[in-house]
């Protein structure tokens, strides 16, 4: 009962936290509320800035908040007052020979500088070695371009890492300059008095922005056309040259600061979804004065960003959002940035994750003690984990309007719900705590995994044409994940039961464990085959073939054969209880094999991308499975062995 | 009949399948260095293949086994087996999805169209089959006789119906590059005629993608003036004419196995577009006008998952080409009178499975609380 209650104390102290709002952010909460449901263009989506965010920054660091910081705060640093992330450590470098080849390794810390952390280094610390970097990034970008398998060698790891971070740098600097026209610059320094004369400058008012500038330039046209009156440019005044001078830079700010990254005005009123970047809307080429006002009120919230006027940035956020909003009504995703926002606030798979690990280990408390309270103890946590999870998955349908399955992201959270919605049932039935252990511990792994794949880019991505398919997509994928999950779980109880034959347990033990190992491998096994199937038809409605032997038709069906083969064998009295439970475990590696095994070897309609990191998780999980088997076969035949000869 | 019984066997049963899953596996694998045309080719379309020496049973055989098994399996061991209808719905259904699938492969076609805008065809083309077509008239459109390539084993003579020629087989390569006089080292007894200037033919490995191969064939003809042997190849510019004794001609090529369609089909126009800011393609579709008679057209859009079907025949929407000046769509053609078959087998098998693990954990759960 103490151990009991030490377990609710420790996990009532968390909840204080999750109270908390997680941005403890520079700018206040509800100022970043507004700037983070702006809606932005990017890749081929509409999303929240705060979505932008989080994935450039992720992008950068590998991470989705910077220090405690979070990623919108972060940017909004970066976009209106860039000077001030100079000092952050975002670059993430993975291979340290990077460092060494654009010659910072042994950078000298500047006085104040914080201390570089092991992997990730700041715009400041790589700043001596871009040209170096840019060097190396535009060889390896030529090498690509002739052969786009050549960076894959080994050998070229530190030109493919080069480039990935020359491009976070360019990006990084990119991002900095989008609300440049709006900042004074030192360029833009008007001395000559009649050029002040001209543009009617008041005493005192020194330098301008870019903005500012382009509202009063046409009061240089009279000395302008002066100029030009006369047939010899050496004969002009010094204003003259001052003001043709300054209409150079002018026009030389516009080219260099157009077509920048961070599209979030949406540039046609009706029709066709164009997104410019607040600088190309200062200057629209058709008169449009509402696309004008929104880039100049883009500006103005940056300024008041710099001077921490935050009500004004709240206000001006809010129009800006108002007037995506109104143009793009045709479009679901701008009217739902703020949904979007609001959900990537809640964090709640991180949050689930949290709750998992305190049910996990509640339920080995429980399995191992024995103790009933224990055991209804642990439905606490994992409920609220399941609520969570399946929130989480309910927002992400209802934000991108398609089934959870669209990627390999999205198949891990929902591979991971099933095999919770089945442990939960096995539980329901045993009542000994093993449903609640399994369950917690697989659907901890399978988010887990999906943060990895996060780490990739959007996980709400558009679908490509193929794909596009909401009836296919939630009947085909829908159905052979479910078979993932059911194989999977079978694969665990597989595990658990040769983990328990070796210690020695008593039958009726194992029992508990066989039985629900037998149901799920035929709940796996229905699925996969009609998950398997689907997908032939699916095939046959979209290419005219019902098979075709590609790879991810052929791993879908290895789960069928494989789950097929175990099943015949145990009724033909070739395998018994040990063979079953390696069946399962060899099932294991079957749904991987079919779920990301395929996707390595690059042929075939359905490979995907695929990072190294990746193939070595892969690798060494078929190589552990194999090794366990190995182990676990030896123990039990010595076992065996001796409770013969005794 | 106890020999007959072992088609019956389960041990029968599980080698079947265990040898499937093994097939399954490597053919998956090979597919990273051979592609998928030859894994499917050595592995799954074969009932023998080789590794060295030794023979192994290809994915064919394996089914066919599979397929008798089954059968005898639900004659032998479900006679009185109501007891377990969902054991017996999914070998219902597992038969007639190896039914299915075998006749597909006898009697499937699969073929392309590919239309320029304005263009009009009435017949597909193979992407991998390829056939020798032999005619009266130089532009022949509808009469002219062809004969599979596939089916020209080296050796083998063949003519025409009708025809005063035949020919006998020289050579035949699946993928092949025709050779110039200049480009040998030697100098031929008999010079083949051939409408591009190849004499001989030099056998290529075979690609990846079998749509790529360019097949050769040189042939011995007989009944043509002057002529001996020809060659042929995709590269022929024009098809051979052959001229008789009584001085008429006849005119034969090589070219992509073609098949007649119930219709013309002529585009009209083809867009496509793609998610803003990015090359993802979003949705692309062709609308064309379908001609089935003389007074009968009517306008169809072809797009992504939404195909044309008509009289057996289904039209999807499979890629596209741009040029400078036009748009060409790329159409996958079909016909196949079992497509249902399969539809049918999945649903049968699935109830089936379902009822039958549904069945097994009752009576696991039954036999659990008398226990207790």
């Amino acid at each position: 009962m103490k151990f009991l209650t030490l377990i609710l104390l420790t996990f009532s102290l968390f909840l204080p936290a999750f109270a908390e709002d997680a941005d403890a952010a520079r700018a206040p909460r509800k100022v970043l509320k507004a700037v983070g449901e702006i809606p932005v263009l990017f890749n081929g989506r509409v999303m929240p800035l705060d979505s932008f965010a989080r994935l450039h920054l992720l992008q950068f660091s590998g991470r989705k908040s910077y220090q405690g910081e979070s990623a919108i705060s972060w940017m909004g640093r970066l976009l209106f007052v860039p000077e001030s992330t100079e000092d952050d450590a975002v670059f993430l470098i993975n291979h340290p020979e990077v460092l060494t080849a654009i010659g910072v390794e042994n950078f000298q810390m500047l006085p104040g500088e914080r201390k570089p952390s092991t992997r990730r280094f700041s715009y400041h610390h790589l700043m001596p070695g871009v040209m170096k970097l840019e060097e190396i990034a535009r060889r390896a970008q030529a090498m690509q371009d002739a052969d786009p398998e050549a960076l894959k060698s080994k050998e070229y790891l530190v030109e493919r890492e080069a480039l990935r971070v020359y491009v976070n740098v360019l990006t990084y600097r990119a991002l900095g300059q989008v609300f440049a026209f709006a900042r004074p610059l030192e360029d833009l320094r008007l001395e000559s008095p009649e050029i002040r004369e001209a543009l009617k400058v008041q005493l005192g008012e020194d330098t301008f922005s870019y903005l500012e500038l382009g509202k009063r330039i046409s009061g240089l046209a009279p000395l302008m056309i002066e100029a030009q009156a006369q047939e010899d440019p050496t004969q002009w005044t010094e204003a003259q040259q001052d003001a043709f001078t300054l209409a150079q830079m002018m026009f030389m700010f516009q080219q260099n600061l157009s077509e920048l990254p961070l599209t979030m005005l949406p540039e046609a009123p009706h029709g066709e979804s164009i997104w410019i970047a607040p600088m190309d809307g200062l200057s629209s080429p058709d008169g449009d004065q509402a696309l004008v006002n929104a880039a100049e009120r883009s500006g103005a919230m940056a300024l008041a960003w710099a001077a921490g006027d935050w009500d004004e940035v709240a206000n001006d956020a809010k129009m800006i959002t108002e007037f995506s909003r109104s143009r793009m009504k045709h479009v679901r995703e701008t009217g739902l940035t703020g949904k979007e926002a609001q959900f990537n606030r809640a964090n709640y798979f991180v949050r689930a994750k949290v709750f998992y690990i305190f049910g996990f280990f509640i339920a080995l408390a429980a399995l191992l003690s024995g103790n009933r309270i224990l055991r209804l103890a642990a439905w606490v946590p994992v409920s609220i984990a399941l609520v969570l999870h399946l929130s989480g998955l309910a927002w992400r349908i209802y934000l991108t309007a398609r089934p959870p399955v669209t990627n390999l992201y999205g198949t891990f959270l929902f591979v991971g719900l099933i095999c919770l919605l089945l442990a939960l049932l096995v539980e329901s039935f045993q009542k000994n705590g093993l449903g609640l252990f399994a369950g917690s511990f697989v659907a901890l792994t399978f988010l887990f995994i999906a943060d990895r794949f996060a780490a990739e880019g959007d996980t709400m991505h558009k679908v490509v044409a193929v794909l596009a398919s909401n009836f296919w997509l939630s009947t085909h994928v829908l159905a052979v994940t479910t078979g993932y999950a059911g194989v999977w779980f079978a694969g665990v109880f597989g595990h658990i039961w040769l983990v328990l034959k070796m210690l020695g347990k008593d039958k009726k033990t194992l029992e508990t464990v066989r039985l629900p190992m037998e149901g799920l491998l035929g709940f796996g096994l229905t699925f996969a085959f009609l998950g398997t199937m689907l997908g032939g038809v699916w095939a046959d409605q979209s290419w005219g073939r019902f098979w075709g032997w590609d790879p991810k038709e052929n791993g879908a069906l290895l789960i069928v054969l494989w789950t097929a083969v175990v099943y015949h064998a145990r009724v033909a009295g070739l395998i018994r209880d040990v063979g079953t439970a390696v069946g399962t475990v060899v099932g294991c590696i079957m749904v991987m094999v079919a779920w990301l095994g395929v996707n390595l070897l690059g042929v075939g309609l359905h490979s995907y991308g695929f990072t190294t990191a990746m193939a070595t998780g892969f690798y060494g999980f078929i190589g552990f499975e194999l090794v366990f088997i190995l182990i676990c076969l030896t123990v039990i035949l010595v076992q065996e062995k001796a409770v013969k000869a005794s | 009949m106890k020999k007959l019984m072992m088609f019956a066997s389960i041990r029968l049963t599980v080698f079947c399948l265990f040898w499937l899953t093994v097939l399954t596996f490597w053919g998956t694998v090979y597919q990273v260095d051979h592609g998928i045309y030859e894994a499917q080719h050595r592995f799954f379309d074969s009932y023998i293949f080789f590794v060295g020496i030794l023979p192994l049973p290809g994915a064919m055989l394996v089914m066919t086994l599979l397929f008798i098994n089954l059968l005898f399996s639900f004659f032998v061991h479900y006679q009185a087996g109501w007891r377990m209808p969902g054991l017996m719905l999914i070998h219902i259904g597992l038969m007639m999805m190896l039914l299915g699938g075998f006749f597909t492969k006898l009697t499937g076609i699969e073929a392309t169209v590919s239309l320029f805008e304005g263009e009009g065809r009435n017949a597909a083309v193979s992407r991998t089959e390829w056939e020798i077509s032999y005619s009266n008239e130089l532009h022949a459109v509808q009469a002219y006789q062809a004969v599979d390539l596939s089916d020209l084993r080296k050796g083998r003579e063949f003519s025409f119906r009708d025809s005063e020629l035949t020919f006998k087989v020289l050579e035949n390569y699946e993928h092949a590059k025709g050779l110039q006089a200049v480009e040998l080292e030697e100098t031929l007894e008999v010079t083949p005629s051939n409408s591009a200037g190849f004499v001989a033919l030099e056998e290529l490995d075979r690609l990846k993608t079998p749509e790529e191969h360019t097949p050769g064939v040189r042939l011995q003809v007989e009944g043509a003036k002057g002529i001996q042997e020809i060659v042929l190849t995709p590269r022929d510019q024009r098809p051979l004419g052959l001229e008789l004794e009584d001085g008429s001609g006849r005119f034969i090529m090589l070219r992509r196995k073609r098949y007649e369609l119930p219709l013309f089909m002529v585009l009209n126009d083809f867009s496509r577009s793609y998610y803003p800011g990015t090359e993802t393609p979003e949705d692309y579709r062709s609308l064309i006008t379908v001609h089935l008679g003389e007074d009968i057209e009517r306008d169809v859009i072809i797009k992504m998952n939404e195909p044309f079907r008509i009289n057996g025949w289904t039209f999807f929407q499979q890629s596209f080409a741009v040029t400078d000046n036009s748009e060409m769509s790329v159409f996958a053609v079909t016909r196949n009178f079992g497509r249902l078959v399969p539809y049918w087998a999945t649903g049968i098998t699935s109830v089936g499975l379902a009822m039958h693990f549904l069945q097994m954990q009752w009576m696991q759960l039954k036999r659990r609380r008398k226990k207790a």
